[in-house]
């Protein structure tokens, strides 16, 4: 019997497969339309699903929502009817949008599968983020609290959630405008990036510059209350001003140009406040949870937990505590958690759990060989020297696409949809940044290493040191490579290392490791403003738009035709 | 599906004219995703090779229109920020269907021979405007001329060898026409708003009188949130 959990109509997309305890399929919408953060109802998906795996009415057991509609829709439309004609703009963009919001899910699910109503449930926002998060952790009855927080769902802003063997209680919430999320993203606005999406870039970004603007940040958000002053925020106001004129008279003119050097250091110094701010508030949360429940382990979720900077940072003034950050933590990892509530309907356990962050479909299936054949070349003549290739290849300062196992769930590629270069290489790396990937000129690339290599060359930071495996976190090289690797580090000496344990991909490294190729690069299969590739014709559209030659592909390397 | 001022008219801005290229970009990164998914959908690899093609001209000029809009205005602006989903919003892309999914090919080919001519006319009409502004930048929109007309050469082609001279011309007519009632549509869409606007403001007054009643506010403790949600509840 099937579960499938669906989430969709705010950030991206998803839809989750699960069968009995097992997850079987995870999809994004983007990955469909190529239209990144689509966050409409996921019919291609779905249509994915009923075609491969042959669902129906008969053999779909639970099909949920990962929140309720109408609190998620009313919650924020509550809090801006109260002055009607201020927050008109915003009202009125909320009412036009209702009737393609989540309120209508019913109707735009039946539209394409035909399902018993009473079958259709919802979960709750920030329940569906914890269940999802949990599910990595093997023995839910261990010390565990979980703590969400995110934007707004369901007029929450954050949650603190305590597992207990058959039992999830709910600790604390914080509501809606009190968001660490959207103060976040506020900044994120202010400085000319766009909100819901460049989020990471501010983190990037602070690390040039210094929190000087902390202490007039603690007037826009309170960290000891957790409190956001209404006076600065526009975001009930506005659809796409989030912020007041009182934010302007505090720090300064919005969107300027960072390409001028003294606007870069300002903008960097607010970045650095912001996430000076954010490191504070996740700090305070994590003194109070481990004060109220006593817990060894502690999962953070939501889209904040993203903020690998954050949780690093963090994690320094909590060695006593294990810190878990899931491949997903944001919305659409929540799929997987309303199919997880609607598995709970039906067996009232906790016991369901999952390891890999590889649980999109599996290339295998889904490359036609004959567009394989037609588009691209066989490079090497028998699968054996497929890994001698790319040592080649790799040693010679090429850059290498790969499209391999199964897709990643979360926003990192990790190796199956990368393209990877030697580290060492400072040309190819920079070709890679700079040209082929148009990244900003402050985004840093990241390196990917062996498990068995990580001591060798990074610092370990034992209790967050599980998420590197989803480049959930970051560390520093050791001083004796620190000259060696400059070129890859951050600024502030920082990497988003991912340590390889899953996939071909390790495989490979494996081979490289003989080779003494130690580290590689490893960056999403994308280019900026687009979703991950797909399928092979993606493949082939983005390596001719990104001018890559050649392609790592069921166990071959590829050249483009 | 936006307005284009009379290549005659001198004193447009720079503002204004990204803002014009701006919308340029837009359609053809629209363009670029039609075309992308069309060519999934094609089981003849020809056809497939086709459509591929015809998608990176379209990611390309979205670039070199993206280019042109920062070389014209290279302020941080709210009108000139680019996130993907605001195709749908804009009503570049509908949210229920790609056109191939909702068209046979040989009317597919059709609208895109019909509306790739309505497309290079639009252009002509802005590289003028251009033109008046920097020689180079017109440069770039005269390269897109010719893929654009290049496009439309190859679909009426092979329509026309699909169908009778009659149809096609039927088919293409109808294209036209309904490229120039969306066109109408989008144009209008502010003039109706406004007349909705007080609409608006009366529903938004008598909803805040009775709001108040419905707060839904959540418990902020649940001893077991498992067993204390409705899951067949919206609410």
């Amino acid at each position: 019997m099937y579960y499938i959990g669906v989430s969709a109509y705010y950030h991206e997309s998803s839809i989750a497969l699960i069968n009995r305890d097992r997850i079987i399929c995870f999809l994004k919408e983007e990955w469909f339309t190529r239209i990144k953060g689509d966050n409409n109802f996921p019919k291609h998906s779905l249509k994915y699903l009923i075609k491969n795996f042959k669902l129906n009415n008969s053999n779909v057991k639970k099909i949920c929502f990962y929140e309720k509609p109408f609190t998620s829709w009313w919650s924020i439309f509550y809090y801006s009817i109260k002055n009607p004609i201020l927050n008109r703009e915003f009202l009125i963009n909320h009412i036009k949008n209702f009737s393609n919001g989540s309120i209508f899910f019913k109707k735009h699910l039946k539209d394409i599968f035909k399902i018993d109503s009473k079958k259709i449930i919802f979960s709750s926002h920030h329940l569906s983020h914890a269940l999802y998060s949990a599910s990595f952790l093997k023995d839910k009855k261990e010390n565990l609290a979980v703590i969400s927080i995110d934007g707004v769902g369901e007029g929450i802003t954050s949650s603190i959630f305590e597992f207990d063997k058959h039992k999830i209680s709910c600790l604390e919430t914080n509501e809606y405008p009190n968001s660490l999320g959207l103060f976040y993203s506020m900044i994120t606005d202010f400085l000319g990036f766009n909100t819901n999406e460049d989020e990471y870039k501010v983190m990037s970004l602070s690390s040039y510059g210094k929190p000087i603007y902390y202490k007039k940040f603690l007037r826009v958000f309170d960290v000891r209350k957790f409190k956001l002053n209404e006076k600065y925020i526009n975001f009930h106001k506005s659809i796409n001003k989030s912020f007041s004129h009182h934010l302007e008279d505090l720090i300064g003119r919005p969107f300027l140009d960072i390409d001028s050097k003294e606007n870069f250091k300002k903008y960097s110094n607010i970045a650095a406040s912001t996430q000076k701010i954010l490191e504070a508030a996740i700090d305070l949360m994590l003194q109070k949870i481990k004060k109220i429940t006593n817990k060894k382990k502690i999962v953070l979720c939501g889209g904040v937990s993203l903020n690998c900077k954050a949780i690093t940072d963090v994690a320094k003034n909590h060695s006593d505590i294990e810190i878990f950050v899931p491949p997903s933590p944001g919305d659409s990892g929540s799929a997987i958690g309303a199919a997880f509530f609607a598995l709970y309907q039906e067996s009232k356990k906790l016991n369901f759990c999952h390891k890999s962050p590889f649980i999109g479909p599996n290339r295998k299936n889904i490359i036609n060989k004959n567009d394989l054949n037609y588009f691209f070349k066989v490079l090497n003549g028998s699968k054996k020297n497929t890994l001698s290739e790319i040592y080649k290849l790799i040693n010679d300062g090429e850059i290498i696409a790969t499209f391999l196992g199964k897709s990643e769930i979360g926003p990192r590629a990790l190796g199956n949809t990368s393209i990877i270069c030697d580290a060492l290489n400072k040309k190819t790396v920079n070709q890679l940044n700079n040209i082929i990937k148009k990244r900003d000129k402050f985004q840093p690339l990241a390196p990917m290493v062996l498990e068995k290599n990580f001591d060798k060359y990074f610092i370990k930071q034992k209790n967050i040191y599980k998420n590197h495996e989803w480049m959930g976190a970051l560390c520093k090289f050791k001083q004796t490579y620190h000259k060696k690797f400059k070129s890859i580090a951050h600024v502030d000496g920082t990497l988003r290392t991912q340590v390889v344990k899953h996939g071909e991909i390790k495989n490979l490294l494996n081979f490289l490791d003989k080779k003494k190729i130690k580290i590689l690069i490893n960056t999403s299969f994308n280019i900026s403003k687009d979703p991950f590739v797909f399928d092979l014709i993606d493949v082939y559209v983005n390596m001719k738009r990104m001018n890559i030659k050649y392609l790592y592909c069921i166990d071959r390397i590829y050249i483009i035709k | 599906m936006f307005f284009i001022p009379k290549s005659g008219k001198k004193n447009l801005d720079s503002k204004n004219l990204a803002s014009i290229v701006n919308e340029f970009s837009f359609a053809e990164f629209s363009s670029a995703l039609e075309m992308l998914f069309a060519a999934k959908k094609m089981g003849n690899i020809k056809l497939k090779k086709g459509f591929i093609n015809h998608s990176i001209d379209e990611y390309r000029h979205y670039e070199i229109f993206t280019r042109i809009k920062k070389k014209l205005y290279n302020k941080k602006d709210y009108a000139f920020r680019f996130t993907p989903q605001i195709i749908y919003n804009k009503g570049y892309i509908s949210n229920k269907s790609f056109l191939i999914e909702k068209k046979n090919l040989n009317n597919f080919s059709v609208f895109i021979a019909a509306n790739e001519t309505i497309a290079k006319h639009k252009l002509e009409n802005l590289n003028s405007l251009v033109k008046q502004k920097s020689l180079k930048l017109s440069l770039l929109i005269q390269e897109i001329l010719i893929d654009e007309e290049r496009h439309s050469n190859l679909s009426s082609n092979y329509s026309k060898k699909k169908l009778s001279k009659f149809k096609y011309w039927l088919l293409y007519k109808k294209e036209e026409a309904l490229s120039n009632i969306r066109h109408l549509y989008a144009n209008s869409l502010n003039k109706t708003q406004k007349v909705f606007y007080p609409v608006f403001i009366i529903l938004l007054l008598a909803l805040s009188k009775l709001s108040f009643k419905i707060d839904l506010k959540k418990k902020a403790k649940s001893e077991n949130i498992l067993e204390d949600i409705d899951p067949s509840a919206i609410i």
